[in-house]
């Protein structure tokens, strides 16, 4: 008898949210900026990794935050370690510019590649991606700012206009070979003010793929905002549990490059940024539970 | 020796941390049919199109090995394109023939009865793995059977196995409306295969390999 007689309608058994801890990396620290700039140490990849894997995340996205900057990905060993020790997917980006660039992430330990900026001066990048590794393994990362009434493509780490709008370029990526998009305000990241719904509902109105949202989670009433009104797929998010992993967190010694002050503090005296409510995995996962969001919990075993 | 088959195509690395992390030392990953033979258990992973798969491993001459590997008592584990590649044939990108060792097809998302056009492609993500409604004998041991309730393990694909006889279904999972295969078994349930990448499923998919691995002990080569 066909499989198919046997599939049947159900109601309610939805796919949980993802939730996607964003860590963006500087050298060797994880950084935290607002819209992009004034990058701040905030942690070290692999024990944030680490924690954010125990507590339940359910992907990592690492982007390479000054990538842009060397023309490069620098995340190998950081990917490669994580992977020795961490079971979820790890989604990497950041100046991804060709297709070995793609492999070599890959190879390391990535599941999926994230790409941005060089889709504009080589959108063959998608199907490259695509054909060569799986449409699942093609993440387009879309950086939006609203200007002139318009949502607008940004790169270089939200630097540059492309003068494309967001709903055009998801048509165009998807048709490339796209299998999920990763979308940022690149007004609201770092800020705690909540997510563009507007953006959010746009871009997932347009895509036949997932959409991850990032950019702009100040607390959990934020995330079950988004999530009550848009379709996506999965949050990404830095600012609320980066902070709450600092403020458990003791940094005495060992701080080395980068902008530290920060990151003292918030050990010292639990200073985090205005607006942003220090939130953990367990926390969020727990409140999205009450308000009825699927979300992936731990089971106990038999 | 675990042999994982390398077919050029997904992370082969990341099954190989994965089976370490249980606990084995001896994993190799060839595309040697010799050496895929002499394996204590075979791992097929893979990622990508089903024609490309197929193609793979053409080029490499394993076909007749894997048939025999997957129609004996050798444990086998397919996973994600791995467990496609088991079926008669799929239908992506065209009618193309797989390995034939479960009867049944694989097809679209959309083309699923019951597919509400809501869930998204391809479905990426956390679903629930249920073995329930698992027909097949109880002696047939099989990677599942710590498995908690409620289990999640993680997605990632456009097609889904269907196959012919309900006791090859070793786990279902809804999506879209829909209810699909999740796993499959066959063999006397020393071929399985998974859907969803249990070396990316957390403590949860590291439990499935280490039953995997537990019933692998059980083979007397």
């Amino acid at each position: 008898m066909p499989w198919s007689l046997f599939c049947r309608v159900l109601d309610s058994m939805s796919i949980p949210i993802r939730v996607m801890p964003r860590l963006d990396v500087k050298g060797p620290n994880v950084v935290k900026g607002v819209c992009f700039e004034g990058l701040r140490v905030v942690g070290e990849p692999g024990e944030m990794a680490a924690a954010y894997y125990e507590d339940g995340a359910d992907e990592l996205l690492y982007m390479d935050a000054v990538a842009s900057l060397y023309g490069r990905n620098g995340l190998h060993d950081i990917i490669a370690r994580a992977a020795e020790r961490i079971f979820i997917p790890l989604t990497v980006g950041g100046g991804v510019r060709s297709l070995d660039d793609a492999r070599a992430l890959l190879r390391c330990g990535a599941d999926k590649v994230v790409v941005n900026t060089a889709l504009f001066s080589n959108p063959d990048l998608i199907a490259a991606i695509a054909d060569s590794f799986g449409s699942q393994c093609m993440v387009v990362s879309i950086d939006a700012a609203h200007i002139d009434g318009q949502y607008e493509c940004l790169v270089d780490g939200g630097r540059e206009r492309t003068g494309v709008t967001v709903e055009s370029w998801v048509d165009q990526v998807v048709a490339k070979g796209a299998g999920e998009i990763l979308l940022t305000s690149v007004d609201r990241e770092g800020t705690g003010k909540g997510f563009d719904l507007d953006l959010v509902r746009l871009v997932c109105g347009v895509s036949p793929v997932p959409v991850v949202v990032c950019g702009g989670a100040g607390s959990s009433d934020d995330v079950l905002h988004v999530v009550a009104n848009a379709d996506v797929s999965a949050v990404g998010i830095a600012s609320m549990f980066h902070y709450a992993v600092m403020q458990r967190t003791r940094y005495d010694h060992g701080l080395g490059e980068g902008n530290t002050a920060f990151l003292r503090a918030s050990s010292r005296h639990g200073a985090v940024r205005k607006g942003i409510t220090p939130l953990s995995i367990p926390e969020l996962k727990e409140k999205m539970m009450e308000t009825g969001v699927p979300v992936r919990r731990k089971v106990s075993s038999e | 020796m675990i042999a994982i088959v390398d077919l050029g195509m997904g992370n082969v690395f990341s099954v190989r941390r994965a089976l370490e992390w249980v606990g084995r030392h001896d994993v190799m990953i060839t595309d040697d049919a010799t050496q895929l033979m002499a394996a204590d258990a075979v791992v097929l992973p893979g990622v990508g199109h089903f024609r490309s798969g197929m193609e793979a491993i053409k080029r490499r001459g394993l076909r007749s090995c894997l048939i025999d590997i997957a129609r004996s008592d050798q444990p086998l584990l397919g996973i994600c394109l791995g467990m496609q590649l088991l079926m008669d044939r799929s239908e992506e990108g065209g009618d193309c023939s797989g390995l034939g060792v479960v009867p049944g097809t694989v097809q679209h998302f959309t083309c699923l009865a019951g597919f509400d056009g809501k869930g998204r492609v391809p479905f990426i993500g956390w679903g629930r793995v249920d073995i329930r409604g698992y027909t097949g004998g109880a002696s047939c041991a099989h990677p599942f059977q710590s498995l908690p309730t409620g289990a999640s393990c993680y997605f990632v694909h456009s097609y889904c196995c269907v196959p012919e006889d309900d006791a090859n279904i070793l786990s279902r999972t809804s999506y879209g409306g829909c209810e699909y295969a999740s796993a499959i078994v066959c063999s006397g349930g020393t071929t399985v295969g998974c859907q969803f990448h249990p070396e990316k499923s957390g403590e949860v998919g590291l439990g499935i390999l280490r039953s995997f691995l537990q019933r692998m002990d059980d083979y007397d080569k």
